[in-house]
């Protein structure tokens, strides 16, 4: 009769041993496969060769060993687990465990097998429980849990290398890991909560005022603050499967300080692709707030991208604003831009006053692809100028507009002569804020094309051309100026075909004027000619 | 009609140096026949006679020139030549051949301005001849000779170079200006930097964006725009809101057309008379239909005449239309979606004649739903084991797996788990590897798979596959081997037979090691299991060899652990030992036992033990046919070490086993 065989120091009593035991001598076993003494222990009539009682309330029930080798080296001991499944672990019943080895320390022992969680998705991991005695009480301890798992989503909860704490009271199991998708998003450091069947489902929490990456984790780029709001962070099960991930928090990005009047807050939702959302985007300078923003996020460019709502009325100073304008954030900063209509009300004449408009707003490096969109509505060939100027760091808004209220073209065909008449007027506007270098731009401008020609069966052809532009453009850059250009050109050509040849007059008579306050001294020029001498961006002030 | 056609020539010809000189003979190839003229200088009463020789022959009359008696005579011979069918199908109009008999009847033949360079004018007026015989490629020189009644005037006689049909191409070359809708019609524009040898010009317009195109006949107007000639004509026929193209082409005096001007599409001009976009664009997934809709909103639809809408699946990337619709729709279902994809849409508004820049760009997914769930659980498991390593395979079934989840149950009752985390593959043929734990016991293992779709929804599971493994237990470990000395350098290995154990044992391995050989274990004999012994007689004098037996299946890398081995030496000096040597701590002290060797050389067996540190003394010595020991006089609370020798009637000895140590409590 085998007995009182313990290990770990005595912490692992070892009872009911078999007596289907050979104790020998083996010419090569052990780690070092070397002449030691073995005792191998089989099962016996029991049905195991020992059992191991007092594990309760770690475990609900007494492990079962089927085989027992212990080598006279003093390294190698094992102790070869019978296929059984503990329903219960530290009183939580939704964690199953079934043991495979007993791996015997000097005043310990740990039990290692495959636990099962009743939770969606979860695969059978391997957890450890490392057992040591206090007086005649066994106490354990869980191991930490390394398994991941795939949610709705394609979102991943990876388990950290640190132990899960278990709840005394209501037996949750709280196993700290990170959440991911891998090339949608960083990883977010999350805790997987699972409680008993008539507790918590499966939960993964959050942690409140961590901040996520949206770009390169530790970067100054934009990041998220993430909120206290449970319903917007993390993820649960609901019903038979998980729902979605999501994130939720004040959207932090300094190229947006000093644009917008407040951090916004930005919820995240984890589709595979991510969603992203906010409302009400204040800026300053601007009384009304923006409309629903939705975007993208394309976590391989480091974009978000989407859509932003400007309601109708929304008011920049004095003006009316509205349309629907794409928004990029990436860590160059963020900036709005696009097309809508803007309302300057009464503008030299009633009922001109809106214009379509191309919109810039943000704090960016413009591009000239941005900015030659932001003007898709100018006539002015100078209108990109305070953009161009402006354009490294901007912060701010511009926008600029036209309507052309004269565009008609008329043609006359008769026997004994052909004429044609176009005429082009057009007005706009463009006004813009850099908060950067603290300098803003008003520009109204008026522009007029007429031509016109005429051939008659004679053989005389007469055309002519008036072309006439008013500019005005108030910037302000720690201190005010104050530019006007204004052209005017006239030509005509007279022609009369002799058979033979032609004979022909032609004319063009131009000027220039531009006169304005550069912020010290005032300034007046006139030219006579060519008008295009006071063309083309000034430098900037 | 035909004053529009009047119209453009007094413009060409106001504008252009190619005019004929009084006088001057020439010889012009058109595009089926060869042109002669004859100078303006037609006296009254007189006529002209041409001649005609093909290079390096002779010369023949081929026809005279006369003035003609009338306006209608002129109409008449303008309406032969145009029935030739040689570049020219305009017919002035009355008033237009009365005013060209008037002038030319008063004299006043410089005052013909623009019609001067028109040749059926010219024909009808009896001032230009047309050879419509010449042969094609063949050069012919021309001779003109004024005649009075049947005399020739002297001196009167001028040649012509040679010339062969057809002529070259016109040389002009249009840019286009573009188009703008106008009062009355379409206002298209082109610039002609190279004037060339322009006549006359055809105008020809197509559907926007088809082919066929058809000549139209426009009013045709000339003028110069910083030195630069333009032509300009309006197309009354165009019909509203309808985009059109148009081409021109070049025609010189005598019928030949030039190549075709690059086009002007009334479709690009920009203008900004309609909305610069739609407003709140948005997406919708709609799960139950697997699509998703795009709606918008437009403020204004005057001007526009369709919205297309297009997609990409980059946001930066290649958008491509895969809709155009009413101006009044305001929303589009697009049902070619993949679910968890994103897509991007932008919307164009076409205007009778532009486009509006495309909307902001808005993204749209559909969704997991219940309209995109997996119903195909994936087909033909198979499954190939080696040892405790499985390979599943198996095919998919769904169009848009992600993945797989692999479940295994023990038992033929036991619960499905899932094996490790989501496969993630949507490969048509998966395999998969999984490793079965180390168990005693026999297992019946069950396998199941199922996909999981880019919805995550997970599918049914596929049919189960059923395995069943040999557990450790399978090969128990041969106890009792036994070593008997039938000769010297001979000996006789036995074993129990184990198949009474395990029903998996169907064969048995024999190992053997000597310290003549390396001293590694080396397979002497693969045996079934209708053998439980073995002689073996390969032995070498001087050397020591151990055997030891396994238990195992038909594959052999599964086997039993080791039992102990027993040992031979072959000396004729040396007695062998013991075997199957064991010791038990027990109530009452230690049990001993061991298997005694079958060599009649042996007489006797001592049995010798340390304790506590002290050195070995004999406990006691027995006779070979006594095979266990109780040493009731182990102390308890010590460790015990146990040294065992043979030896025979002359008292030599055998060499000394052990030490074999037990604790007892």
């Amino acid at each position: 009769m085998l007995g009182n065989i313990s290990l770990g120091g005595g912490t692992l009593n070892l009872k009911n041993v078999s007596n289907k035991a050979i104790f020998l001598y083996d010419e090569a076993c052990g780690y070092d496969m070397s002449g030691h003494w073995r005792l191998a222990i089989s099962k016996g009539p029991a049905g195991y060769a020992a059992m191991v009682d007092g594990l309760n309330p770690t475990l609900n029930g007494n492990l079962k060993i089927d085989y027992i080798q212990l080598i006279s080296n003093g390294v190698d001991v094992i102790l070869s687990m019978q296929n059984q499944t503990f329903s219960s672990v530290f009183g939580n019943d939704r964690v199953s465990f079934e043991p495979k080895m007993i791996v015997s320390g000097g005043n310990n022992f740990k039990l290692v097998g495959d636990a099962r969680f009743d939770v969606p998705r979860m695969p059978t991991a391997s957890m450890a429980l490392n057992f040591t005695r206090l007086g005649t009480n066994l106490t354990a301890q869980c191991e930490a849990l390394l398994f991941e798992f795939e949610a709705r989503g394609y979102v991943k909860f990876k388990g950290a290398p640190k132990a899960p704490e278990i709840n005394s009271i209501n037996k949750e199991f709280t196993i700290y890991g990170t959440v991911v998708e891998p090339g949608k998003f960083n990883p977010i450091p999350a805790r997987l909560v699972i409680g008993k069947k008539d507790g918590q489902k499966g939960r993964v929490f959050l942690n409140t005022n961590d901040i996520v990456y949206l770009v390169s984790p530790g970067s100054s780029g934009p990041r998220l603050q993430l909120s206290a709001d449970q319903n917007k962070n993390g993820m649960w099960v609901d019903g038979a499967d998980w729902n979605l991930f999501r994130f939720s928090g004040k959207y932090k990005d300094q190229t947006m300080d000093g644009v917008v009047k407040s951090e916004p807050d930005m919820d995240f939702m984890v589709h595979g692709e991510i969603k992203a959302s906010s409302n009400a985007v204040s800026m300053n300078q601007i009384s009304t707030p923006f409309g629903e923003l939705e975007m993208t996020y394309d976590f391989g460019a480091k974009r978000l991208h989407g859509l932003l709502v400007i309601p109708e009325g929304t008011q920049i100073g004095s003006w009316e604003v509205d349309g629907q304008v794409e928004t990029i954030i990436d860590p160059g900063g963020f900036v709005v831009v696009g097309l809508g209509r803007v309302n300057t009300g009464t503008l030299f004449v009633e009922g001109y006053g809106m214009f379509k408009i191309g919109f810039v707003l943000g704090g960016y490096n413009l591009s000239d692809a941005l900015i030659k969109k932001a003007t898709t509505y100018t006539v002015n060939p100078n209108a990109q100028c305070w953009l161009q100027a402006n354009k490294s760091n901007f912060k701010g808004f511009w926008f600029c507009g036209a309507n052309q209220f004269i565009n008609e073209h008329y043609d006359f065909y008769a026997v004994i002569a052909n004429a044609y008449i176009h005429a082009d007027a057009t007005l706009e506007a463009s006004l813009g804020v850099n908060f950067n270098a603290s300098t803003f731009n008003l520009g109204l401008g008026a522009y007029v094309d007429v031509r016109a020609g005429m051939s008659a069966i004679t053989g005389t052809s007469i055309s002519g051309h008036i072309n006439a532009s008013a500019q005005a453009t108030i910037n302000y850059n720690k201190g005010l100026t104050f530019d006007a250009l204004g052209d005017f050109s006239c030509g005509y050509k007279i022609c009369q075909s002799l058979l033979v040849d032609e004979v022909c007059y032609d004319n063009t008579i131009g000027a220039g004027l531009n006169f304005g306050y550069n912020g010290s001294s005032t300034y007046f020029n006139f030219s006579l000619g060519n008008a295009g001498n006071f063309k083309g961006c000034k430098a900037a002030n | 009609m035909r004053m529009k056609t009047i119209f453009s020539f007094i413009l060409l010809t106001s504008l252009s140096c190619t005019c004929l000189l009084a006088q001057q003979v020439q010889a012009i190839a058109g595009p089926a026949g060869i042109w002669v003229l004859a100078g303006t200088d037609l006296p009254e009463g007189n006529h002209y006679t041409i001649e005609r020789r093909q290079e390096g022959g002779n010369w023949t009359e081929a026809g005279i020139l006369l003035r003609p008696g009338s306006a209608d005579e002129m109409r008449a011979r303008i309406l032969d030549i145009n029935g030739l069918d040689i570049g020219f199908d305009r017919m002035p109009g009355t008033r237009e051949i009365s005013f060209l008999w008037k002038e030319f009847s008063a004299g006043r033949r410089d005052s013909l301005q623009g019609w001067a360079a028109d040749l059926p004018v010219q024909y009808a007026l009896g001032r230009a001849w047309y050879d419509a015989n010449a042969e094609k490629g063949k050069r012919y020189a021309y001779r003109i000779q004024q005649t009075r009644g049947r005399e020739t005037v002297a001196g009167s006689k001028a040649e012509t170079r040679a010339v062969a049909w057809p002529g070259s191409p016109a040389n002009t070359l249009f840019l286009p200006v573009g188009a703008k809708p106008g009062i009355g019609g379409m206002s298209v524009t082109y610039r002609i930097p190279v004037r060339g040898n322009l006549a006359r010009v055809q105008v020809f317009r197509a559907y926007y964006q088809r082919t066929g195109f058809q000549r139209i006949e426009p009013q045709l107007i000339f003028y110069t725009e910083n030195d630069t000639l333009m032509l300009r004509f309006l197309d009354q026929t165009a019909a509203e809101k309808v985009p059109y193209a148009y081409t021109v082409q070049a025609v010189d005096m005598a019928g030949n057309a030039g190549s075709m001007a690059p086009l002007v599409a009334a479709y690009q001009v920009p203008a900004g008379s309609i909305q610069p976009s739609v407003d709140r664009i948005k997406t919708r997934s709609l799960t139950a239909q697997n699509a998703i809709r795009v709606s918008w909103k437009l403020k204004n639809a005057d001007g526009i005449v369709s919205i297309d809408l297009y997609k990409s699946l980059i946001h930066d990337g290649r958008f491509f239309r895969i809709a155009s619709l009413a101006p009044d729709d305001t929303a589009y279902t697009d049902n070619d979606v993949t679910p968890v994809r994103t897509y991007y849409y932008t919307i164009v508004l076409n205007g009778a004649y532009e486009s509006s820049p495309p909307s902001p760009r808005v993204s749209g997914m559909l969704e997991a739903g219940s309209g995109n769930n997996n119903l195909l659980p994936v087909q033909n498991l198979e499954a190939a084991q080696q040892r405790r390593v499985v390979r599943l395979s198996w095919q998919r079934t769904e169009r848009d797996t992600r993945g797989y989840y692999v479940y295994r149950a023990g038992g033929r009752d036991g619960e499905f788990q899932q094996i490790g985390d989501i496969l993630l593959s949507d490969t048509t043929d998966l395999v998969f590897r999984d490793t079965l734990p180390e168990t005693d016991d026999a297992i019946l293992y069950r396998y199941q798979v199922r996909d999981v779709n880019t919805a995550y929804h997970i599918g049914p599971p596929s049919e189960t596959i059923t395995l069943l493994v040999a557990g450790r237990a399978a090969f128990p470990p041969v106890n009792e081997l036994r070593l008997e000395v039938m000769a010297p350098g001979k000996i006789l290995l036995l074993w129990p037979d184990m198949t009474e154990n395990s029903a998996w044992v169907s064969r048995y391995i024999l190992m053997r090691r000597s310290d003549c050989d390396g001293g590694s274990r080396k397979l002497l004999a693969l045996l079934n299991t209708d053998r439980t012994v073995f002689t073996d007689s390969s032995l070498k004098e001087g050397c020591t060899y151990y055997y030891a037996v396994y238990s195992t299946g038909n594959d052999t890398a599964v086997r039993s652990t080791s039992a102990g081995e027993a040992a031979y030496s072959f000396t004729e000096e040396s007695l062998p030992g013991l075997s199957d040597i064991r010791i038990f701590a027990v109530d009452d002290g230690v049990r001993l036992s061991w298997v005694s060797p079958r060599d009649s050389r042996v007489s006797g067996i001592r049995i010798l033990r340390a304790s506590g540190g002290a050195e070995a003394t004999q406990l006691a010595q027995v006779y070979p046919s006594t095979e266990s020991y109780q040493d009731k006089t182990a102390g308890a609370a010590l460790t015990h070490f146990y040294f065992f020798r043979t030896v025979d009637a002359a008292g030599r000895e055998g060499a000394l086993q052990g030490p074999i140590g037990v604790y007892r409590e």
